[in-house]
């Protein structure tokens, strides 16, 4: 299958450890909690990261998309 | 015979030795310093580099790429070994933070005979791939005194340090939800959690079931159904992780996927599900 290209804007998407519905929702967990630098205290430096792009479940899913509160997600299939 | 289990283990296995649990196996081996880059880290799992080269997150995007997805796994599998340490260990790799499925009665055995200290922690792979925070993974001594400097990994209640009984009765009800038990030394030597997993929010298991990586290792033993004993509950059916039972009148069991955790025989009702050695049957003998 085609790996879709999933998006998000990080500038949209400003409380991602207090939100989390995306990563919630999505059941093959395609979505990743993470922190960009060593300083994990910082909120500010968590990030949701679409890991695994190649498990989406494709078109007919798209619940991220739905559950977002900001519309940070985009995906491209 | 696996030379870890030889050296380290009792009764053949490397988790049956209670010597693993003891504080000074794991000061031997710097088990604190290490979980605390390991369990301070985990959220970047999948984008720490493997020995320095590359991320998990590239890998499983090339793991079915011929040759070189062969390469990969076998580069990514190396920091996962069974076969104890030979050289200095790569905390960046998660090295030595090996991992293996086990029976419900083998994790009650080890919580009421041989672990030293057990605690509660919030389970980081629940956390980081499906934001869920639940005090499913059962800590022992090294992880204990890491926990206090990573409060987000540490209950509501605070840190709960559980008697055997306690731990035994936590994991029936575990077992109950359909969760898969699994051990972890960090690093070998010293034993250092026993998780409570489900797929895909397991970050090691899914590595396994999604990318063949080795992260975690099979269980010792392969469920095999006796059909004269089947009655037909249907208990089983929906109770596989791995995708190796499928109820058609009666279950069928694939060994080659079975992880032989007994999620499935736990819950029969005829006993007719069965946990046989893995190496006593040709086709999944010395398959971890």
């Amino acid at each position: 299958m085609k790996m879709p290209n999933i998006l998000i804007d990080q500038d949209k998407c400003s409380q991602p450890e207090l939100c989390r519905k995306c990563v919630q929702i999505c059941e093959p967990c395609v979505f990743n909690i993470t922190f960009t630098d060593k300083d994990y205290h910082q909120p500010t430096n968590w990030i949701i990261d679409p890991v695994f792009p190649q498990l989406c479940l494709g078109e007919n899913c798209k619940k991220c998309i739905d559950v977002c509160p900001t519309n940070a997600i985009d995906i491209i299939f | 015979m696996c030379q870890m289990c030889m050296k380290h283990g009792a009764n053949g296995k490397w988790y049956m030795n209670a010597r693993n649990y003891i504080r000074e196996t794991a000061e031997g081996v710097s088990s604190t310093e290490y979980l605390e880059d390991l369990w301070g880290n985990m959220e970047r799992a999948y984008s720490r580099k493997v020995h320095g080269l590359f991320d998990l997150k590239w890998v499983s995007k090339h793991v079915d790429t011929p040759f070189l997805g062969r390469f990969l796994k076998w580069y990514a599998n190396r920091g996962f070994i069974k076969d104890g340490r030979t050289q200095k260990l790569n905390i960046d790799a998660a090295q030595g933070h090996f991992g293996q499925v086990i029976t419900l009665s083998e994790a009650k055995q080890i919580v009421l005979e041989k672990a030293e200290e057990v605690v509660r922690a919030i389970c980081p792979c629940k956390y980081f791939n499906q934001g869920i925070r639940k005090s499913t993974c059962l800590g022992f001594t090294p992880l204990k005194e890491v926990l206090p400097k990573l409060p987000r990994f540490i209950p509501e209640n605070g840190l709960e340090v559980l008697d055997g009984e306690k731990a035994a009765e936590f994991l029936d009800q575990m077992s109950k939800e359909g969760f898969v038990h699994s051990i972890w030394a960090g690093p070998l030597p010293a034993i250092v959690a026993l998780c409570s997993c489900s797929i895909p929010s397991c970050g090691a298991l899914r590595l396994r079931t999604d990318f063949d990586i080795k992260a975690c290792w099979k269980g010792e033993n392969v469920a095999i159904v006796n059909e004269d004993k089947c009655i037909g509950c249907e208990n089983c059916a929906d109770r596989c992780q791995f995708g190796a039972l499928r109820y058609e009148e009666k279950p069928i069991i694939d060994p080659e996927l079975c992880y032989g955790c007994g999620n499935c025989a736990e819950v029969c009702e005829n006993n007719a599900i069965e946990l046989v050695d893995r190496n006593s049957i040709p086709i999944t003998r010395g398959k971890y």
